[in-house]
């Protein structure tokens, strides 16, 4: 046993009567203990200090970390417009944690920092490294290639980034008493923790492969040599000016681009959040130059068995030890794809991990971040990657 | 050579599959453009249909909160409520307006703080009614909004609010506001149907609680006013029943008091008729006594009756005199003494006791009236007292008795006419209970006040106040009573 788990939500009308019932719940999940740990995720009708207040006063000032999102997810389901409250406890284990501010700055290097200092404060060999950065104002590429580069491939990485309800303006993270954004807040558990890790997305390439003719870091400027907005006008029949009309994420968010990774069982999948300078596609994640993009389609059978294969890998990775919980970041892709029914891949995540008794914590994200997962569900290169449209499963063992 | 042509023609078929793949390829890319393109259309078809089904369900849900009450306060903060809880406004507000001078009257609000939300409404004339006459939805939003838009809502904490007039038959009732406090909303046409459907819904709740209180407040007052006339005729028909009531006991009374002694006048004069000579001198000088007392008892009470009549007319009239009130007593005691048997009569008034400006007559009667009650009711042995002091600018006279005293509850009672006390003696001494009332108006009359002070076993103590009344006397006799006062 490593880490106990307790989950609580709300969407009570007032903040601090919503932050004072989930905590509750989690406190009673725990029979009545406080937590060590306490995550946060809420809409952002909650981003408020009074929320904080709320929660830390039922489960105690112990370290608080987490963000906005755009749905929570509970042992009782997917919730919109809610607040989910995590509370976790360490049984042989520890945990720290620590906050990166101004992320948009130079993303990989404080992805560094954070790695640094966590690794500082920890006592006990890393376990599992839980993120939750911007997910609007850094590319979680560069975070996670800087996390990497101090942390190593050893430790397994999971996290999502932060969300705003798909408003796509300004999403926040939560620290301690503090609601900050362009932040990047992370729990490092540490000693022999059981944890595993499932990350699938279930989306399909359509269409001829287009080159990466054009590309830095998470811009991608052109495709086969023509301005890479061009592939959306071209499948979606739509002008540019229309397409700039709302959030380009909201078109994207269902047709991503794809590029393959050698030895992965799926296409890597990238989501383009705004529309640059001469037709640029500005992802959330890197796009190498040179390398071929697919255009990718969603469907439901696919999404849900990706979400059940997510979380067969995660409890496989457990071996012999005994589910406690799980963590699920689910792409808000995902919700929107599978419209009103989005509560049914929740569920498959939830039969998977062993039925209604398995204790689930999470929330819809603009980016997820773990390893990929490969042809025969294993890690056999623990490279961290930034994900987006998939789901990620961290089974507590 | 023939391996050249072999070679060529291989090379042709080669280029010419290349080609078709090529061609097949640039087909499939198509087909998926088509696909993908029928794919999105119904994506946001369904995502349309999922956002109306969504608006409707938050419409439903507030219509049923709403409507299940007509209480205008649960009313208003259920839509303050809703507009946080199914529309994801951080804060928000409902404002009823007054209806002649559309000022704010009635609010709720979720999320505003105190001192926001006083704000907000400090500024309804200068920016909040403008913008309610301008469009059905209103949006300002931090980042687009003119100066003095942009201070309002940095001063609120928001980055954007709408407004949503409330209108009946054009008239504007009231709003709904709601505010974002990290998102700056752009808002569909769709949206804006929603939400001006929203506070139709809204503006229909809040007049149909507003016709049942009107309703209610109707019927309320409806009620009051027949329960009132209902209370009105109850109590009227109780004084008509008591007047009946008092009619028959006064008929009942003065027959049975008039027929007593009638009977007894009667009774003497036909025996004195027939039996003139038989009867002996001394015998008929005790009936001749006899009927004299009845004749008198049959004045007395005939006095009575027009006394309690003409006081009650007002035309019972006050001879003003200088009367020196323990010259009175002296009186009452003479024409009693008869009556007093072994009970002593005596008087105290103080030094100085001055005269007042009374009618002899009635103050005589009174006098009389409390001590023959005296009499009535005091031990043989008893002593009777009658004392005078000054009292408040006028005098406070004093009838003492030793009698059995009479019991708190009475001691008002006793001045009601016809009431008489239920005891022995009474019961003995028939009467007809208009002494006492009687002289309550004379004293009153006078502009005194009369009353009795008594404990059970311990006798009775009438005291009555008269003013000095120097003002009804004439010229000489108001000298006459300075004099005596200084």
């Amino acid at each position: 046993m490593s880490v106990e788990m307790g989950v609580g939500a709300s969407s009570h009308a007032d903040v601090s009567v919503a932050g004072q019932e989930a905590a509750e719940q989690v406190i009673s999940h725990l029979a009545g203990r406080k937590p060590d740990v306490v995550l946060v995720f809420s809409s952002i009708r909650f981003a408020d200090p009074r929320l904080l207040r709320a929660i830390r006063t039922a489960t105690g000032n112990v370290p608080l970390l987490g963000c906005t999102d755009a749905g929570g997810i509970s042992t009782s389901g997917p919730k919109r417009r809610s607040v989910t409250v995590v509370g976790l406890i360490a049984k042989d284990c520890s945990f720290v944690t620590a906050l990166e501010r101004h992320l948009s700055q130079r993303p990989s290097l404080s992805g560094e920092r954070l790695a640094d200092a966590l690794l500082r404060q920890a006592t006990q060999a890393p376990g599992c490294l839980l993120v939750f950065p911007d997910g609007l104002t850094a590319s979680g590429s560069e975070v996670l290639s800087g996390i990497e580069k101090k942390m190593g491939r050893q430790v397994p990485i999971a996290g999502a980034t932060a969300a705003d309800d798909q408003y796509y303006q300004k999403t926040f993270q939560f620290y301690n008493d503090e609601i900050l954004t362009d932040s990047l807040p992370g729990l490092l558990i540490c000693g022999p923790v059981k944890v595993g890790i499932g990350v699938r997305h279930g989306w399909v390439p359509v269409g001829r492969p287009r080159r990466v003719t054009r590309a830095s870091g998470h811009v991608v400027y052109q495709l086969d040599r023509r301005p890479a907005i061009s592939i959306y006008e071209d499948f979606l029949g739509l002008k540019r000016e229309e397409l700039m009309q709302e959030p380009l994420a909201s078109v994207t968010l269902t047709y991503p681009l794809g590029t393959e990774i050698r030895g992965a069982s799926e296409y890597l999948l990238r989501e383009a959040i705004q529309v640059g300078r001469g037709g640029s596609l500005i992802c959330t994640g890197n796009v190498e130059q040179g390398s071929q993009v697919r255009l990718m389609i969603g469907g439901y059978e696919s999404a849900l068995e990706a979400a059940q294969q997510a979380a067969c890998d995660a409890v496989e990775q457990l071996g012999s030890a005994r589910l406690k919980g799980a963590l699920v970041f689910c792409s808000v892709a995902r919700q929107k794809m599978l419209g009103s029914e989005f509560q049914g891949e929740i569920d498959v995540i939830r039969d998977a991990l062993g039925g209604a008794g398995v204790r689930l914590g999470g929330f819809y994200s603009y980016g997820e971040l773990a390893h990929a997962s490969h042809a025969r569900g294993r890690m056999q290169k623990p490279t961290p990657l930034f994900h987006n449209e998939s789901v990620v499963v961290v089974a507590f063992g | 050579m023939a391996r050249l042509i072999k070679s060529k023609l291989k090379k042709g078929r080669k280029k010419n599959a290349l080609t078709e793949l090529r061609i097949a390829y640039e087909e499939l890319d198509r087909t998926a453009r088509t696909l993908i393109r029928t794919d999105y259309l119904l994506h946001r078809a369904n995502e349309r249909f999922d956002q109306q089904i969504s608006q409707l369900h938050a419409l439903h849900r507030i219509g049923s909160s709403i409507n299940s009450t007509f209480d205008l306060e649960l009313i208003l903060s259920g839509i303050s409520e809703s507009m946080t809880k199914d529309l994801d406004f951080e804060k928000s507000g409902i404002v009823f307006l007054e209806k002649t001078s559309q000022k704010p009257l009635q609010s709720a609000y979720t999320g505003f703080s105190n001192t926001e939300y006083r704000l907000f409404l400090e500024s309804f004339e200068e920016l909040l009614l403008p913008a309610l006459q301008q469009e059905e939805v209103y949006l300002q939003t931090v980042a687009y909004a003119p100066a003095v838009w942009g201070r309002f809502l940095s001063a609120l904490s928001v980055s954007s609010l709408i407004l949503l007039p409330m209108r009946i038959k054009s008239r504007l009732i009231g709003f709904i506001v709601g505010a974002r406090t990290h998102v700056t909303l752009r808002l569909s046409d769709a949206e804006r149907r929603f939400y001006a459907m929203y506070a139709t819904q809204a503006s229909t709740a809040i007049e149909n609680a507003r016709l049942y209180e009107a309703l209610g407040q109707a019927n309320l007052t409806l009620e009051e006013k027949v329960q009132e006339r209902t209370k009105n005729l109850v109590e009227a028909n109780e004084r008509l029943r008591e007047m009946d009531q008092v009619k028959s006991n006064f008929i009942s009374l003065v027959s049975h008091e008039l027929r007593t002694p009638l009977t007894a006048i009667k009774g003497f004069i036909v025996t004195l008729f027939h039996y003139d000579k038989e009867i002996p001198a001394e015998k008929r000088r005790v009936y001749l006594s006899v009927l004299n007392e009845e004749t008198d008892r049959l004045t007395r009470l005939i006095n009575e009756l027009l006394d309690i009549s003409r006081i009650e007319s007002g035309r019972m009239e006050i001879l003003w005199r200088l009367v020196s009130v323990p010259e009175i007593v002296d009186r009452v005691f003479k024409t009693l003494s008869g009556k007093a048997h072994t009970i002593r009569l005596e008087h105290n008034f103080s030094e100085h006791f001055p005269s007042i400006v009374a009618d002899p007559d009635k103050l005589e009667q009174v006098l009389v009236n409390l001590v023959g009650n005296a009499l009535r009711y005091s031990p043989p042995e008893g002593i009777i007292r009658v004392t005078g002091r000054q009292h408040e600018g006028g005098v406070l006279l004093e009838v003492q008795d030793a009698g059995p005293g009479i019991a708190f509850t009475e001691q008002e009672r006793i001045f009601d006419k016809f009431y008489r006390l239920d005891n022995e003696i009474n019961r003995k001494n028939p009467g007809t209970g208009l002494g006492l009332p009687i002289c309550r108006a004379l004293v009153n009359l006078h502009g005194g006040k009369i009353w009795v002070e008594s404990e059970m076993n311990q006798g009775c103590r009438f005291l009555f106040t008269l003013p000095l009344n120097v003002d009804k006397g004439n010229v000489n006799e108001e000298i006459e009573v300075k004099a005596a006062i200084s």
